[in-house]
């Protein structure tokens, strides 16, 4: 039901002592912050593209 | 006095009974993206202006403009309005039409998977530029099913009132849960391969032949055609009473639950008390003002000078605010690429009338 979302540059961000918390994300041209949370429908479509191989989530800097 | 003086059979159907209405913002009063606004240029799915009411669209359905608009039938003061700018010609499988979302722990009521199963009504105002049939589609997400119905659109630039029931899901629970439960989709325009089959008020498995089906106007063919909702409710039972009017606070409440803009610039909004984390990071906390469906995304805008922090006297620009934590009640924030003396803590606004600082649980 939902089209598709163009999603880029997704990487993990961390907290004070180094847990992943959220990934930030370039979706449909804005730049997002989304928390790792499958209810969320960013993370879910985030989850469904990685799944699918046409995405990968970068490691923290 | 008797018991039937006070509570009788007749009261089940009042329309002063509260909490029929199971549509948030169904006036089309609250509009945190864009209170009174317009969005142009529209060629993508996005939400708003208004709030819990998506317009689902591609780029060959022509650009749109999406607006808070002040007209709206007697007893209303705003309705949602979709006007196409440049007209297109949609394609295949594709379609133009607005939704609202509706959480599924809000549907359980309705008794979907059981034989008691209670069929629902929903109601709207409706205007278009362009006569003709329209659908108004229903897909229930748990068991991927759907049901719709047609109805006419009999002037045009005239405010009609509609009205269509619908026959319960005995076949499919809706769960208890917070994940989306029903669209309702207000079709404008679908493309030649879609909605195909004959319209069926009856619950069937979801198909791009199903979706929609019957309708034929197609609005985004039309030069500053438009099509606008207002007053709309879905209640159980098969009888539509007059609409449930809410306090602005509540609804803006329950769509906070969805959507929350916590930070812009003309009301000069603090966003957070701020405090030092490390050498060239900020951080602050935001609370919520109700619980959200689920983790929200922050969505912020950025650019030069947009955000301003200030400690001891001093204010620091920053171009771009990012989360550290996302929770159903509380957010951390975080501005980097600056100093600040070590422990020091301060408050952080927006600085730019194009800085917001947005909250999205959206389903």
């Amino acid at each position: 039901m939902e089209n598709n979302m163009q999603i880029t540059d997704v990487q993990y961000i961390i907290d004070a002592d180094g847990n992943n918390t959220c990934v930030q994300a370039t979706i449909d041209g804005q730049s997002l912050s989304v928390p790792l949370n499958p209810a969320n429908r960013h993370y879910a479509e985030i989850l469904k593209q990685v799944a699918d191989g046409d995405l990968t989530i970068a490691d923290a800097d | 006095m008797t018991l039937s003086k006070i509570q009788t059979s007749e009261m089940l159907d009042t329309p002063n009974l509260g909490r029929r209405n199971l549509v948030i913002n169904g006036a089309m009063q609250i509009a945190q993206r864009n209170l009174n606004g317009s969005d142009t240029g529209v060629t993508a799915s996005q939400y708003g202006p208004v709030d819990r009411f998506k317009c689902r669209t591609h780029s060959t359905a022509g650009t749109l403009t999406l607006a808070h608009s002040s007209d709206a039938p007697a007893g209303f003061d705003r309705s949602y309005r979709c006007t196409v700018t440049t007209p297109g010609t949609i394609q295949t499988t594709e379609s133009l039409r607005l939704d609202t979302l509706i959480e599924a722990q809000e549907l359980v009521r309705l008794g979907h998977g059981t034989s008691d199963a209670t069929g629902f009504t929903i109601s709207f105002w409706v205007k278009s530029s362009t006569t003709g049939t329209y659908s108004l589609n229903v897909y229930q997400y748990d068991g991927s099913e759907q049901v719709n119905q047609l109805y006419t659109i009999d002037a045009s630039d005239t405010w009609e009132y509609k009205t269509l029931s619908f026959s319960g899901n005995t076949g499919t629970a809706i769960n208890y849960d917070n994940g989306a439960g029903f669209e309702v989709a207000w079709f404008l325009s679908s493309g030649p391969q879609i909605g195909t089959n004959s319209p069926s008020s009856n619950w069937a498995a979801y198909t791009t032949a199903n979706y929609g089906a019957g309708h034929t106007a197609n609005i985004s063919a039309v030069t500053n055609g438009y099509f606008a909702i207002t007053g709309v409710q879905l209640e159980v039972g098969s009888i539509a009473t007059p609409f449930e009017h809410r306090r602005v606070a509540e609804e803006l409440s329950a769509c906070q639950r969805y959507y929350y803009r916590h930070g812009d610039f003309d009301d000069r909004k603090v966003i957070a008390q701020s405090y030092r984390t490390s050498a060239t990071d900020v951080e602050g906390v935001v609370t919520f003002p109700t619980t959200m469906r689920t983790g929200p995304s922050l969505v912020a805008t950025s650019g030069t000078n947009y955000y301003r922090d200030y400690w001891s006297n001093n204010g620091t620009n920053l171009t771009t605010v990012t989360a550290g934590e996302l929770g159903i009640n509380t957010a951390i924030l975080r501005w980097t690429g600056f100093s600040r003396t070590a422990g020091s803590s301060g408050y952080m606004r927006c600085n730019n009338a194009a800085a917001t600082v947005d909250f999205d649980a959206e389903m």
